[in-house]
Parts: structure tokens; C-alpha cells; sequence
């Protein structure tokens, strides 16, 4: 009997959670529901609807919504009955959250999404949308998967060797154009008794400087690698050796040791920030937090240098952020104006301003920052590319998850070269084997 | 005429235990039992649809080699884990319960670390252990003109454990100090008293006797300690995220890795079944065998 009126008893307050949950979800969705149907007679009467409700669009980024500033104030101007609101989610936990978000029919209405989202379902497809054709050649050969485009291309990233002007000038050292002149460079500056290149390899991102390398010997011959690595032509052991071997030259001359791997990014940034080094590899979106910690550092950057004396420096880059649209989005129109904003020559400088990557909007003029201007002979004669980017069935996680972990393996001595490779060419071959399945 | 009373007592304690049970059912029981559905699809962890391949998952572990590594650095980590932190926290409260003056300010020092997060210790300390020049234990040991102890820490492959592990000890010992001290004020005067009438000396008393008594305490701990050594996460992720290359990576690393990373959610949630399993049967045979240890000194 006591038993019996106790569950019954919780019964009635589980109900009553139930109940005030879904009293107070009414509650919220009713504006939302009202303006819905505004939107469609909107249709008929667009100036009618600027004096109306307002609409709240959500955005989220990897970025400090603070550099969007610029780009939000003026869209706002330009359309007063939409609110744009940006937040900010970590680079490392970026995907998580916005998959679990979008498996919970949830999500913001604009987000930094691509083809895992948009073949799972998730995204409006904008790939037919009349912006579309304000976008540059390269921007939107990267951003086209199988025919669809997911997201917007907004700006690029670049990445290379950033050095320190002071100091090259200092010791009279000219950029160098080759691997090996690189590490000549590196022996100089290290007689000098500075470090000459900061590294920090725990999170593994020393692979991305390693495919930088690479860049300059296989993809100089071959764009289409990753294409012909999923139609089983080729392999990474046979493509990337070369370059990867010749990488690892700057471990066996000492100027790189196994101690990168103890050490993190950042700390290694920080190095170069606080002038306890010369160079350091990363790129444009690091630029911003460079000038705001030491702005008294004068900082260039080059294009990786070439694996073969004759060869060209590359530049490791590609499409940075791509804004895509939520499919659940409970107001599509006002979305699809933000994006249409941000495909005009206007829109995008701003939001490069904020990014300091490079454009993707034909017509942009100005917006990339002084410190980059070294990449742009590179960019503009077509040596930017960004290989995992190249699959056509697979997304970026099996790529580069794998070449972050292997690269620390090669540099511990743990694996050769030869060994590494085969274990991504074993990785991809896995991922390849399941998107085929599905 | 009594039944009321009895129904209205009862009910004060059912009330007082919904919420947690709500938050336990919502957050724990739910999510535990569809992890274990999920471990039988091929779910990705975002895609909308989903199909049963049955027990393919499980198949699937037994062949992965790379899983062999996190399975060998979770079992070094759990046991060393257990082993040095209990007995670090052994000696910490039997020093601690002499009468020294500073006896409540040295506790209060040596448990301190425990109150905080074990995310926010590994960061701390990965900063400490850190090969940049502003790693604060290099700088120390240059400065004190040892430059040939030299190392990096966390980079090293056959350090990088055994950092993790000596900052999981000194957080945790601690908390065995303060387990430890609450036992020892129940150790019976007058046993001591005896066997020093008979003759015992400060380490045999220690020996065949403190340690004795304090089974219940040794059985409890170590328990603790290795169902949480077993499931260390937090440490790993905070000092090396798994590196240098797989070397440090556990089976709860390897699960999140799997799970989210490289999204396979199905093929992590059957590891992380497995993993319960293991742990369940582990945690059984420990507390027998402790258990015995336990009678056999309250029976002789």
C-alpha cells in the first residue's frame, strides 16, 4: 500500500516535469511560429515586413565573434529587421558539438559545416543559390563535393614558415627557395645562439608542416592524389616518400629534436612571439593574436620550401570557413541574406578582416594583412592547395588524425618514414572500405 | 490509524531521493543502456539513419591490433596508479598521525591537491613538465646545475607514462592520506600496548599489526584506485593526449578518439561495453580477494 502510493505520487510529479516542459517550450516557440507564417506572405509584400517582427538568425564560429563586428554592425544597417548573433565554439570540440546539436534537431541556423553534415542530412543546399556565382574559380572547385556545394567559402587560410624580420635582416639571410637552403638558414641562426625554429608537436600539427614539404615534390606533379588514391591508383607510400624523407632531413641535422613532442602548439607560437625564435610554422590564423600579444614584432612568412632544387615553394591552404546552412532553420530566407551578404566584395573584406585569411569573393580588394603579403606571389600563381580537402568520399578526420599521431611516431624514432605511411595508407584504405559500405 | 503516519514518513524519504533519481535515470541509466543498443549498429554519431550489423563491432575489437597498446597503458597505469598511491598515502598518515605540531597544516598540504579538478592539475603540470624554454621543471634542473636530467617529460615515449602516473599520485595520494588517517584513530590502543609489553618494536607493530587493522580501509582504496586507474581519462588528455604517437593513449582515450573523433560511435560504444564488463569483473575479483584478506585478520 505504501509502495503503491508512492509511485503513484511519482508518477504524478514526473507528469507534472512533463507537463511544465512542454507548457513553457510552447511558450517560446509561438513568436517563431507567428513570423513563419509572416515570411510567406512577406513574399507578396516584401516592405511590409521590415516594420514587422524581428528575426534572430544564430551563428556560431570558431573565431572571437568580437572580429565579426565590423561585418555584423553593417549587415544590420543594411537590414534592420535581422538580428545576427554569433557565438563562439573552440576549434578542437567545433564538430562535436555542432553534430550532436544537428542530431538533436537543434543547432544554429549558420555553422561551419561541410560534406560530413550535408550527406548526413543536415544542411539546406545553397549550391544553386544566385551567390554562388560571386565566388572565386579555386574557391569553388574546393568547395564543390560531388556536384553540391554545402557551405559558402569564406575566406582561405595559408599556412608556411613565419619568421622574424629583425632577425633575418640582422644576420643578412635571404628567404630561403629550397629544403635545403632552408636548413642552412636554421644552422645560421642557430650559431647565432637563437633557436631557429619553434615547434610544438604534442597535438601532432607538425604533420601539417610536413605535408607542406610534400606539397612542393608530389602535388607540384599531381593535384589530384587524393582522387586517385580513392579509385585505388596510387598510394601515400608511393606519392609522399620523397617529400617526407627529405622533411625529415631537419631531424637528423638536430635542428628539430624528439623534445617538439613535449611541448604544445601554443607554447611553440609563444616562443616566436616572445622573440626566443626565428621562425615558426603556422599561418594566417594565427596572425591576429601575433599583432594583439607583441605588437612591436615585425613578422613575415614564406611559402614552404622546395624539395628539389629546381622546384617551387608551396603554400599549404585552402577554403578556411565555409558557412553552411541548417536545414531545421526556422527561417531560411533571412539565412540565405547573411550568406548573400557575405558573398558580395564588401561583405567578404570584412569578414577577412576579422579572419585575416585570404578571399574567396571575386572583386576583393583589400582586407589581407601586411604580414602575409609574402605568400601572395605563391597564392596568385596557383601554388595554395590543401590535400585532404581533395577527397571526393571521405572527410578530413582520417587523413589528418592519422598523419598527426604518425609524424610524432617518426620524429620519437618509433617508425621509419616507410612505416608511417603505410599506416595511412592503412587508415584511409579503412575509412575508404566503410563510406563504401554505407 | 497508523497507517497514515507510516505513509507520510515514507513518503519524506521518496521525496527526498526523486530528484537524484530523475538526474541518475536521465543522465546515467538511460545513456548506459542505449550506448550498449548503439554498440550493435553502424552509427556514426550525427547521420540520421542507422542499421543493426549485430555483434560485427565486437568482432571487430578482437582484430585491432591498435587497441593493444591502450589496453597495455590502461593496465600500467591502474596498477601502478594503485600500488604507489596507497602506498604513498600508507606512509603520509602514518607519519601524520605521530604528534607532530604541524600535523593538521602538513594534512591540510598534502590533501589540498585533491580538491581540485584533475583537468585543471594535468594542465598545471603539463606546463610544469612542458620541453619549451618555458618549461618550469628543465629551468629548474638547469639552474640548479643538473642540465644532464634534462628531458622531455611528456615527449619522451618511455617517460611520457610514468609523468602521467607520478601526477596522478601526487594528486591523488592525498585522498588515501585522509582514508588511511580515519582508520588509524580505530586501531584499539591496547593492542599496541601489548605487543609492546611483548616486546614489539615501532615496525613490527607497524607491521603485524596497524597494517592488519586497517584492511577495511586498504580494501576500499584500493578498489577506488583501480576502478579509477582504469578509467583514467582526464590526466592523460590534460599532459599528452594520448602521445607522443599512440603511446600513452588508454581505452577511454581510444574511445573518445573513435567515438567522436573519427566517427564511429558504434565501434567506441562497443568498447566502451567491453570495457564495463572488464572493469565489472576486475572490481568482483579484487573485493573477494581483499575481503578474505579482511576476515582472515578479524578471525584470527
Amino acid at each position: 500500500m505504501k509502495k503503491l502510493v508512492a509511485i503513484l505520487i511519482s508518477i504524478c510529479m514526473l507528469l507534472s516535469v512533463f507537463v511544465v516542459g512542454c507548457g513553457t517550450k510552447k511558450d517560446t516557440e509561438k513568436p517563431a511560429t507567428t513570423s513563419e507564417t509572416k515570411k510567406e506572405t512577406t513574399e507578396q509584400a516584401k516592405t511590409e515586413q521590415a516594420k514587422k517582427e524581428d528575426v534572430t538568425v544564430t551563428w556560431s564560429v570558431t573565431y572571437k565573434p568580437e572580429l565579426f563586428k565590423d561585418f555584423i554592425d553593417s549587415f544590420q544597417t543594411k537590414n534592420p529587421n535581422i538580428k545576427l548573433e554569433c557565438s563562439f565554439v573552440p576549434n578542437e570540440n567545433y564538430a562535436q558539438v555542432l553534430r550532436t546539436q544537428y542530431a538533436a534537431g537543434e543547432g544554429p541556423d549558420i555553422a561551419i559545416a561541410g560534406l560530413e553534415e550535408g550527406k548526413a542530412g543536415y544542411l539546406y543546399d545553397i549550391t544553386n543559390e544566385p551567390f554562388m556565382n560571386n565566388l572565386t574559380d579555386t574557391a569553388r572547385y574546393e568547395a564543390t563535393k560531388g556536384g553540391k556545394i554545402w557551405g559558402l567559402p569564406v575566406d582561405t587560410w595559408m599556412e608556411g614558415i613565419v619568421y622574424n624580420k629583425k632577425i633575418f635582416e640582422k644576420n643578412n639571410i635571404q628567404i630561403p627557395k629550397t629544403w635545403d637552403e632552408f636548413i642552412a638558414v636554421c644552422e645560421k641562426i642557430k650559431a647565432t645562439g637563437i633557436k631557429p625554429l619553434s615547434c610544438g608537436d604534442k597535438e601532432g600539427f607538425v604533420g601539417k608542416q610536413i605535408i607542406g614539404v610534400i606539397l612542393t615534390d608530389a602535388y607540384a606533379k599531381n593535384l589530384s592524389i587524393e582522387k586517385d588514391i580513392e579509385a585505388g591508383k596510387t598510394s601515400y607510400a608511393k606519392e609522399w616518400k620523397k617529400g617526407f624523407e627529405k622533411w625529415y632531413e631537419i631531424v637528423k641535422k638536430g635542428i628539430i629534436t624528439k623534445d617538439i613532442v613535449g611541448m604544445t602548439y601554443e607554447e611553440g607560437i609563444n616562443e616566436f612571439i616572445t622573440e626566443k625564435s626565428a621562425m615558426v610554422g603556422t599561418g594566417s590564423w594565427e596572425v591576429a593574436n601575433m599583432h594583439s600579444k607583441n605588437p612591436n614584432l615585425d613578422f613575415g612568412i614564406f611559402p614552404f620550401p622546395s624539395v628539389d632544387a629546381g622546384g617551387k615553394p608551396w603554400m599549404l591552404g585552402g577554403v578556411a570557413t565555409s558557412f553552411a546552412v541548417n536545414k531545421n532553420s526556422k527561417h531560411i530566407p533571412e539565412v540565405l541574406k547573411v550568406l548573400e551578404y557575405a558573398a558580395t566584395p564588401e561583405g567578404d573584406e570584412k569578414i577577412i578582416q576579422g579572419t585575416k585569411g585570404g578571399p574567396t569573393i571575386k572583386g576583393v580588394k583589400g582586407g589581407v594583412d601586411p604580414s602575409l603579403t609574402g605568400a601572395l606571389e605563391a597564392v596568385s600563381d596557383g601554388r595554395l592547395y590543401c590535400p585532404w580537402s581533395g577527397f571526393s568520399k571521405l572527410g578530413v578526420e582520417p587523413m589528418v588524425l592519422t598523419m598527426f599521431k604518425v609524424n610524432q611516431e617518426v620524429l620519437i624514432g618509433s617508425k621509419t618514414v616507410d612505416q608511417a605511411l603505410a599506416d595511412l595508407d592503412k587508415a584511409i584504405q579503412d575509412a575508404l572500405a566503410k563510406a563504401d559500405k554505407k | 490509524m497508523k497507517k497514515p503516519i507510516g505513509i507520510k514518513r515514507e513518503l519524506q524519504y521518496e521525496i527526498l531521493v526523486f530528484p537524484a533519481l530523475v538526474a541518475y535515470i536521465i543522465f546515467f541509466l538511460i545513456p548506459s543502456v542505449e550506448t550498449f543498443r548503439y554498440s550493435f549498429t553502424d552509427w556514426n554519431g550525427y547521420s540520421k539513419t542507422y542499421s543493426y550489423i549485430g555483434l560485427q563491432n565486437y568482432v571487430n575489437i578482437f582484430n585491432d591490433i591498435s587497441l593493444i597498446s591502450a589496453i597495455k597503458n590502461t593496465l600500467i597505469f591502474a596498477i601502478a596508479y594503485t600500488i604507489l598511491q596507497n602506498i604513498v598515502g600508507m606512509f603520509l598518515a602514518v607519519g601524520l598521525d605521530s604528534k607532530l605540531k604541524s600535523r593538521n597544516f602538513l594534512r591540510m598540504i598534502f590533501f589540498m591537491p585533491s580538491v581540485f579538478s584533475s583537468l585543471i592539475i594535468g594542465f598545471i603540470w603539463s606546463y610544469i613538465l612542458s620541453s619549451s624554454e618555458a618549461g618550469l621543471f628543465n629551468y629548474i634542473l638547469k639552474s640548479v646545475g643538473m642540465e644532464f636530467l634534462k628531458s622531455s617529460w611528456l615527449g619522451d615515449p618511455k617517460l611520457a607514462m610514468n609523468s602521467i602516473i607520478l601526477v596522478a599520485v601526487w594528486q591523488s595520494a592525498g585522498w588515501a592520506m585522509v582514508i588511511y588517517l580515519a582508520n588509524l584513530q580505530s586501531v584499539p590502543i591496547e593492542i599496541l600496548e601489548s605487543a609492546e609489553i611483548d616486546g614489539a618494536n615501532g615496525w613490527k607493530k607497524f607491521y603485524y599489526i596497524t597494517i592488519r587493522m586497517m584492511a577495511p580501509s586498504i580494501t576500499i582504496n584500493s578498489l577506488v584506485s583501480m576502478i579509477s586507474g582504469l578509467k583514467v581519462f582526464d590526466y592523460v588528455v590534460a599532459l599528452t593526449g594520448g602521445g607522443p604517437g599512440y603511446a600513452t593513449e588508454t581505452i577511454t582515450t581510444s574511445i573518445i578518439r573513435i567515438a567522436f573523433k573519427s566517427g564511429d560511435f558504434a565501434y567506441g560504444s562497443a568498447l566502451a561495453i567491453i570495457m564495463f564488463i572488464v572493469i565489472f569483473i576486475i572490481a568482483i575479483i579484487q573485493l573477494n580477494f581483499l575481503h578474505k584478506g579482511e576476515e582472515s585478520v578479524y578471525n584470527a
